[in-house]
């Protein structure tokens, strides 16, 4: 059996890839399958990458990949027969989020 | 590009709607990374066999490698809708509520500020989710399929030559290479069939198939039955003898021309020679030897050849002279006297070998390694000198993969040598690794002076 994995002209796109340690899990009843915002993701002077979810805020930072990731799509032919693979596109870093989250207290305002 | 962030502009995160979980990444380096954009890979592997990603020339094993952490996907961004958001931002008045006392961290105002200012922007959608990927791995080409497939159709076998020979009775004359005529030979595979079904790049099936002497006839590969191999061989040599050809320089035409019409197709008996021997000069080589024999006669019969099989020659090159191996004929005969009787005393042996034979060739036990193996000699119970003998062992009866093959060789012989067992296991060697490698890690070995030999055994 020959599974043949080729590109077309999606493959010079490159992705990102964000990577986090955990589950991400919705506290107000909808399901992981609907569209949904999960936090903001922003940048700090330092070059650092933060991730607010709610009350945490979790850091985290742009780093290269050592190899590359292609990027595979499993597509099957009309009768269903032979599948192949397509190069969608290219991962040359993530971002990667490995430090725990950090809670984000408001102090009241002395008086 | 890939995800833009810039400070002060921050960016929601978002799952897509259905969220994909079938996409795989594989990793890749870029050398493969350009191969895969440019021409393509394969995956290939028969349903039960481990998956083995294949390139122009070289074998992966493909492996899974799982993570408890979560991977996002984000396609690539169209820059032009991020600049346009950014754009859109700096435009508008932007209420900032009191800013935030020192000492604190960013407080709730700042967050509502941030998440306004977020939904200014472009989310990021991550559209795939992943928990695992696909490592390569190098591994050596698994070609003992192509054995297998190979040897489903033995030409000279019963039945396989009648067909080739009708193909060939057909034209009259051997059918160019590629176009299939009426009758052309249909056993065996081609070659892309040939990867189709084994597991390795091209290069290395490429590699596999001369390695295999496998012949090839209208682009279709396929083995050459043994027997009738060896009795292709015989022959040859007799014919030489009989018009005085050297056996360093046999011309290619010419035996196949004098094999024909005893109903051997030329290209078999090209390749048996090809077999046996090696390809040296061309056909000014064979002019300048048909001019030693019968003078100007010879030399018009050889150039007629010339015309003759023009194609033929420019597509199996005929015209070319062979020189054939003394160690690869030799071994021939060794093996058809083994084959009759299994064991025998060494030195009877050695002199039927030499008898066997052709003048000029001289049989070492050198060529017998990976075929037979000696043993015996010692002093048996009573005293007596115990004659060296030798058996037939060949590599060819012994199982591929690694540890069943250490069990066998144990199995006939519980200690050996590593000169003795070198040629058995040298193919078992995978990519980079050393032979030692290998016995340290199927074998024990063992020495019971420190001037004797080491000696190996089952671990």
């Amino acid at each position: 059996m020959l599974i043949p994995i080729s590109s077309d002209e999606g493959s010079s796109r490159s992705w990102a890839l964000i990577e986090m340690q955990g589950e991400v899990e919705r506290k107000d009843g909808g399901t992981l399958e609907e569209a949904f915002d999960v936090g903001t993701l922003s940048v700090s002077s330092s070059g650092a990458v933060m991730l607010t979810i709610g009350y945490h805020q979790l850091e985290g930072k742009r780093m290269e990949l050592k190899k590359p990731f292609a990027v595979l799509d499993r597509v099957a032919d009309a009768e269903g027969h032979s599948t192949e693979y397509k190069v969608i596109g290219v991962v040359r870093e993530k971002i990667l989020f490995k430090a725990r989250p950090r809670a984000l207290i408001t102090k009241p305002e002395l008086k | 590009m890939p995800l833009h962030l810039a400070a002060g502009q921050p960016r929601t995160l978002a799952y897509s709607e259905a969220i994909r979980k079938d996409i795989k990444l594989l990793e890749v380096d870029e050398g493969l990374l350009d191969e895969l954009l440019q021409t393509g890979l394969h995956l290939k592997g028969a349903p039960g066999e481990e998956a083995v990603l294949c390139s122009g020339s070289k074998t992966f094993a493909v492996k899974t490698v799982e993570t408890t952490n979560l991977l996002l996907l984000v396609p690539e961004e169209q820059t032009a809708a991020v600049e346009a958001a950014v754009e859109a931002l700096g435009c508008q008045d932007v209420t900032v509520p009191q800013p935030t006392p020192p000492g604190v961290l960013l407080g709730l105002g700042t967050q509502i500020q941030k998440n306004q200012a977020a939904a200014q922007q472009a989310p990021v959608v991550a559209s795939a989710l992943v928990s695992s990927h696909l490592e390569l791995v190098p591994a050596a080409p698994r070609l003992h399929r192509l054995d297998a497939l190979l040897g489903e159709y033995q030409y000279g076998a019963e039945g396989g030559e009648e067909e080739a020979g009708a193909a060939m009775a057909a034209d009259g004359a051997p059918s160019p290479s590629g176009r299939a005529i009426g009758g052309s030979f249909r056993g065996g595979y081609t070659e892309g069939e040939l990867l189709e079904r084994v597991q390795c790049s091209a290069a290395e099936l490429r590699a596999g198939l001369v390695d295999h002497r496998a012949l090839c006839l209208d682009g279709r590969y396929c083995a050459v039955d043994a027997s009738y191999q060896g009795m292709l061989l015989e022959l040859v040599l007799l014919t030489a003898v009989e018009h005085g050809w050297a056996l360093g320089a046999l011309p290619g035409a010419r035996v196949a021309a004098a094999l024909q019409p005893q109903g051997y197709d030329p290209r078999v008996t090209l390749h048996c020679l090809a077999t046996y021997g090696a390809r040296v000069g061309s056909a000014s080589a064979a002019l300048n030897a048909a001019e030693f024999e019968d003078g100007a006669a010879a030399a018009m019969e050889v150039e007629e050849q010339a015309g003759g099989s023009g194609a033929g020659a420019r597509a199996s090159g005929g015209n070319g002279c062979y020189a054939l191996d003394e160690a690869a004929v030799c071994l021939h005969f060794a093996r058809s006297l083994l084959q009759a009787q299994p064991d025998w005393e060494l030195h009877d042996f050695e002199r039927e070998w030499q008898q066997r034979v052709p003048e000029g060739m001289l049989p070492s036990l050198e060529m017998l390694r990976g075929e037979a193996r000696r043993y015996g000699g010692g002093i048996g119970a009573a005293g007596l000198q115990h004659p060296l003998r030798i058996k037939h062992f060949p590599l060819s009866g012994l199982p591929q993969d690694a540890p069943s093959r250490f069990a066998a060789l144990f199995a006939e012989q519980p200690r050996w040598e590593w000169e003795e067992l070198a040629p058995y296991v040298q193919s078992l060697r995978g990519p980079g690794q050393t032979a030692e490698a290998l016995l340290l890690k199927y074998a024990r070995a063992s020495q019971q002076r420190p001037t004797d030999p080491v000696t190996y055994s089952a671990r």
